[in-house]
């Protein structure tokens, strides 16, 4: 086959599936054109500040890369800002459609990068492993959790990070198939430029090891050490930089003690894996079940017994090779933000944190449905089953979506919730004496 | 699959499922449980016009 035969064949297999993840994105996320800057909900800040306004000048690119912004340190997401200020102005139509565009190219990434990966984890034909590829991107797609990336512009980071994080991936991939130098080096150079987007990026070279357990390499190999050193360097650097960035807040704020930060960090986990599979009620803020200096409440002890007898009584299926890569694709993205090693802030867990570790997530769901819709008996009710969960999922997501169009939908969804609380009236005390 | 195993293996899933079960009852009541008080921070960061 010549090249464009070749290149007319992939079009010609692919095309459907990625009208149908295109399809899926424009459905949750079209009403976004109409959507504000969230003016008291950090875009005042993040988005329009004096980085985004002076544009390409040598001085402000200077800074822009070299100088900490009040704790953080993302300059390829202010240089994006900064790119949409320079052609559109603060038009928010403009950097919302620009955030949905590269939430669609995640997606479409999604698709490839599980293509070539689970080829390694399963033994299904090509067919099958596009389904559930596809799958798995359409429903990281239409995902209610991650909306908050999306839909609200300051969390650009995200996206953007993960866009870069998942061309790694799948130029290890290729390295890991081919062993071509210019894959490697690709990897390397999105590696680095998937930090300069967000700090979350340094668990990388571990989920480098995940690609080499997919593709069966020996970790006897000294080689398949050797090459990720420069890779684990870099994330030390990163590692250390992020530290300096975030000093006042890790002056300002403080740890849990060590022995409440393990329940938090079993309770934390399992709170993800549930609002990534059954969102309910989700929202931009989720409190603390306790408060720095109170006692751990007795309940969280629970989540640090049931979670290792979970993991002992499912053992003998967690070690099949496509769950253990699904389930190490999840815990290793959601590590850093399990709050064990995370400074105490006002918010347990935030959406935003779980869209790349999501992925896991959806690839174990839509490997189980496509791997038991072809049996006769369970055809028709899984089928349904799977019709229905979509629909929930995509019927949520289009409410959900509209506590984002400005400052007033998102908190006052929230005030509603808390005015149900027992508690409410105790609090606004509480809070009115705070002023 | 031996008996065993599958004993072993229902456990298991029952086990997450209780665990969800907890995690969607604490969403659905946003974590309005005895001891999980929130705290003011938390309420004044709902005023439309605070900010971080």
């Amino acid at each position: 086959m010549n090249f464009f035969s070749k290149t007319f064949f992939h079009a010609r297999v692919h095309l459907p599936y990625i009208i149908l993840l295109i399809l899926g994105v424009a459905i949750i996320y079209w009403p976004v054109y109409k959507f504000n800057f969230l003016i008291g909900w950090d875009d005042q800040w993040l988005v329009t500040n004096r980085y985004t306004e002076n544009g390409c000048k040598w001085d402000n690119l200077y800074e822009i890369w070299t100088a900490y912004y009040r704790g953080q340190y993302a300059p390829l997401n202010q240089m994006y800002y900064t790119t949409l200020y320079m052609v559109f102005g603060y038009s928010p139509p403009y950097f919302h459609i620009a955030a949905v565009l590269v939430h669609l190219c995640n997606v479409i990434l999604i698709y490839f990068f599980l293509n070539t990966v689970t080829v390694r984890v399963t033994d299904k034909p090509v067919e099958k492993i596009r389904q559930i590829s596809f799958l798995t991107a359409f429903l990281f797609a239409i995902l209610p959790v991650n909306i908050e990336s999306v839909a609200w512009v300051s969390a650009s980071k995200v996206p953007i990070y993960a866009l870069l994080y998942l061309a790694s991936l799948l130029w290890y991939s290729k390295y890991a198939a081919t062993r071509k130098s210019p894959y490697y080096y690709l990897t390397l150079i999105a590696f680095i430029l998937s930090f300069a987007a967000k700090e979350q990026a340094i668990s990388l070279p571990v989920c480098l090891f995940l690609i080499d357990y997919a593709y069966r390499r020996s970790f006897r190999d000294r080689k398949v050490w050797l090459e990720k050193l420069p890779f684990f360097i870099l994330a030390l650097l990163f590692g250390i930089i992020t530290i300096y960035s975030q000093e006042l807040e890790f002056r300002e704020h403080s740890f849990y003690p060590l022995y409440q930060r393990i329940p938090l960090a079993f309770y934390t986990l399992s709170e993800y894996f549930t609002k990534c599979l059954i969102p309910v009620n989700i929202s931009y803020l989720y409190p603390f079940p306790f408060q720095m200096g109170e006692h751990t409440a007795w309940w969280l002890w629970i989540y640090v017994v049931i979670v290792p007898l979970i993991i002992y009584f499912l053992y003998d299926q967690i070690k099949i090779r496509w769950v253990l890569f699904g389930l190490l694709f999840f815990v290793i993205h959601i590590l850093l933000v399990m709050n064990f090693f995370s400074i105490a802030r006002f918010s347990v867990t935030a959406d935003r944190y779980a869209y790349l570790s999501s992925i896991g997530l959806c690839y174990i769901v839509s490997y189980i449905i496509i791997n038991h819709l072809y049996q006769p008996k369970l055809q028709k009710p899984l089928l349904a089953a799977c019709l229905l969960y979509i629909g929930l999922l995509l019927g949520y997501s289009c409410i959900h979506i509209t506590t984002w169009a400005n400052a007033f939908t998102l908190k006052s969804k929230l005030r509603e919730t808390i005015e149900q609380r027992n508690d409410f009236n105790e609090l606004k005390i509480g809070n009115d004496e705070r002023k | 699959m031996m008996k065993g195993n599958k004993l072993k293996m229902y456990s298991g899933l029952i086990l997450l499922a209780l665990i969800m079960l907890m995690n969607l009852y604490r969403a659905l009541t946003f974590y309005n449980l005895k001891g999980a008080k929130l705290s003011t921070f938390f309420l004044s960061q709902t005023a439309i016009k605070s900010s971080r």
